[in-house]
């Protein structure tokens, strides 16, 4: 009895104790470098609200993320809405272009963009011989092109949520409205849309979450040229060697993270979206 | 004039016939009850009036005006959803206010209106609660409001008190009634529930495989079913499937196991096979032979089962015809298991049911 005991108290304690080792001690130790690096104190703190450098790069971190944010949810929107109430056969096809992205790496996809977009790439060279553009258009190492790569990347991500609400809606209700005299726009803005509020809303922050800690596709789209915080972490870290700042930086961001997820907890209530 | 004029609608799903040419007018104001069991067409009949569901032929009227094609949106029908089919991100009065709103009336207008309706229903102190904070009956009573408020020219009502209990089911039958009565609104009500549609109705649509059996008043579908479907669906009937029937001065007779049945008024042409039928509570025991009686049968008690105001009994027939028959609790005491007695009733009290 008392072994048996001693088995489940450790299994029990197994997963706080994992979690403590792998998480929550490397955690304090990038938060104890952000206030200790180079020397003890909020050098690094004040240094990243006030370098210009700095507040540069997270409000354009803040910029793309806001409209990959808007353009990923407003997609998805459309997406899940022709794969929750399409014909069978659209369906199926919804499902393939929401599912075989997950098959392509993260890489692969970037540089598949980079093809595209180059200057001597698949669009310009397409535009240029048919005499649209004398000139190739600059598009790789642009906000646009950061912004088409995750968004690209971030879009299946945000149709389940939505899915999920859309299809927890009761057609009755949907038809209720009908028969009350409703046009199909008086119904979507009245009922519909306002029945999906909470997938929109989970949508929206898992995307914005995801897309602030986006490291690969700014880095490959960016080229150097579009830095964004996970980017400018990574420098700061491996290239320039201010661990201090680097660690304060990414305290930053996840007080941030934690902030919105903290809030998608709390307003939209995630067990409701798996039902 | 009749409101609404359906004729030969029919309804295939692929294959499968959901409805065999329905034909049927709706008078203005009447109470009709679509009544059947599940699968029998009554909610696809509903659901074509409504505009929701398209028939594959025929032809649809309102007041004259063929409605055959036009949207459910333009109808102006009322309807109540089975489950209610409350918008639940809307309190009360949002859901009442909702297809006012969509008529474009004025705030002052729709004030007056949502606060009226409300207050008919009796939910004037819930109208700022979400439909989530209501119980089923002020649920049903949110989507009466809500359907009613516009003034439909008709209001359908698909199974909605299904999901009540016994007692508030009963309560919320009077109250159809009542705001059927104050509003003078035309309701045609589905339901599986043969007691609530006798209890409610003008008249009575009995659907059964995607046909149309018999429309007529509670009473008639009652007392003078035209089948056997319909005598057989509602309430407990003795049907006696009797011999070489046939017409002698007024009466219709035929043998059953030797015996003379008879019953009056037939209704309709009988020929070949004919079945007389009886309601239990029609039937008569006694310990003699009755002399005064047309109709009569030796049986057996088997079983009796005492309900209260009234006991039921089964019995059986020497040549093994089970009856059942039914006698109120006024009429002294049960006859016990075992005893034969007589069973008669008069041909006034037979039904013919043509096979």
């Amino acid at each position: 009895m008392a072994a048996r005991l001693n088995i489940h108290t450790i299994a029990m304690w197994l997963l706080p104790a994992l979690f403590l080792a792998v998480y929550l001690a490397p955690l304090l130790g990038v938060f104890g470098w952000s206030v200790s690096r180079p020397e003890p104190g909020a050098e690094n703190y004040v240094r990243m609200l006030t370098d210009a450098d700095a507040l540069n790069i997270m409000l354009r971190t803040a910029r793309v993320c806001i409209l990959v944010t808007l353009t990923s949810v407003l997609l998805a929107y459309l997406l899940a809405y022709h794969w929750v109430f399409g014909s069978p056969a659209r369906k199926l096809f919804m499902e393939l272009c929401i599912f075989i992205p997950f098959w392509i790496s993260v890489l692969i996809r970037a540089f598949g963009w980079v093809v595209i977009l180059r200057n001597k790439g698949i669009l310009n060279e397409t535009l240029l011989s048919i005499g649209a553009i004398a000139e190739p258009l600059t598009l790789v190492r642009t906000e646009f092109s950061v912004i088409l790569g995750m968004v690209h990347f971030l879009v299946p991500f945000a149709v389940f949520p939505i899915a999920s609400v859309m299809r927890q809606i009761d057609s009755r209700v949907l038809l209720a409205s009908r028969g009350m005299g409703a046009s199909p726009g008086f119904t979507f803005w009245n009922v519909f849309l306002p029945l999906t509020v909470p997938g929109i809303l989970a949508s929206v922050i898992i995307v914005f979450v995801f897309a602030l800690g986006f490291f690969i596709t700014p880095a490959i789209l960016g080229g150097g040229k579009i830095v964004m915080i996970a980017e400018y972490i990574y420098i700061q870290m491996f290239q320039t060697s201010n661990w201090g700042f680097g660690a304060a930086l990414s305290i930053g961001v996840l007080a941030v993270v934690a902030a919105m997820a903290g809030l998608l907890f709390k307003v939209i209530r995630p067990e409701r979206l798996v039902k | 004039m009749s409101q609404i004029a359906a004729s030969s609608i029919c309804k295939s799903y692929g294959d499968f016939k959901a409805l065999h040419d329905v034909s049927m007018e709706i008078s203005k104001g009447e109470f009709l009850t679509f009544l059947g069991p599940s699968g029998s067409g009554k909610t696809t009949f509903l659901m074509i009036l409504a505009g929701f569901t398209e028939q594959t032929s025929g032809q649809l009227m309102k007041d004259g005006r063929d409605i055959s094609t036009m949207a459910a949106e333009e109808r102006n029908f009322g309807m109540v959803f089975q489950g209610y089919a409350l918008f639940p991100h809307m309190t009360v009065w949002q859901n009442v206010d909702y297809p006012l709103r969509v008529r474009k009336m004025g705030s002052a207008e729709r004030k007056q209106k949502v606060g009226r309706i409300i207050e008919t229903v009796g939910l004037a102190e819930h109208a700022h609660k979400k439909p989530s904070q209501l119980s089923g009956g002020q649920q049903q009573r949110v989507a009466l409001a809500r359907s009613l408020v516009f003034q439909p020219d008709v209001l359908l009502l698909d199974e909605p008190l299904s999901a009540l209990d016994r007692n508030l089911r009963e309560q919320m039958q009077s109250e159809l009634k009542r705001v059927h009565e104050e509003t003078g609104t035309t309701f045609v009500f589905v339901t599986h529930d043969q007691g609530e549609a006798l209890a409610m109705s003008d008249k009575i649509a009995i659907f059964n495989k995607g046909r149309l059996m018999q429309l007529a008043t509670p009473d008639r579908i009652y007392n003078a079913p035209d089948s056997r479907f319909v005598a057989e669906f509602l309430g407990q009937i003795n049907i006696f499937p009797v011999a070489s029937p046939g017409m002698d001065g007024g009466l219709l007779r035929g043998n059953l196991d030797g015996t003379t049945l008879s019953a009056a008024n037939p209704g309709h042409h009988v020929n070949g096979t004919a079945s007389i039928a009886v309601r239990p509570e029609h039937m008569t025991l006694s310990a003699e032979r009755p002399a005064d009686q047309a109709n009569v049968l030796p049986a057996r008690v088997i079983q009796t089962t005492y309900q209260g105001s009234h006991s039921d009994l089964v019995l059986q027939t020497p040549q093994g015809h089970s009856i059942s028959a039914s006698t109120h609790s006024a009429n002294g005491a049960l006859p016990s298991v075992g005893s034969d007695l007589w069973v008669g009733w008069s041909p006034e009290n037979s039904i013919v049911i043509a096979d």
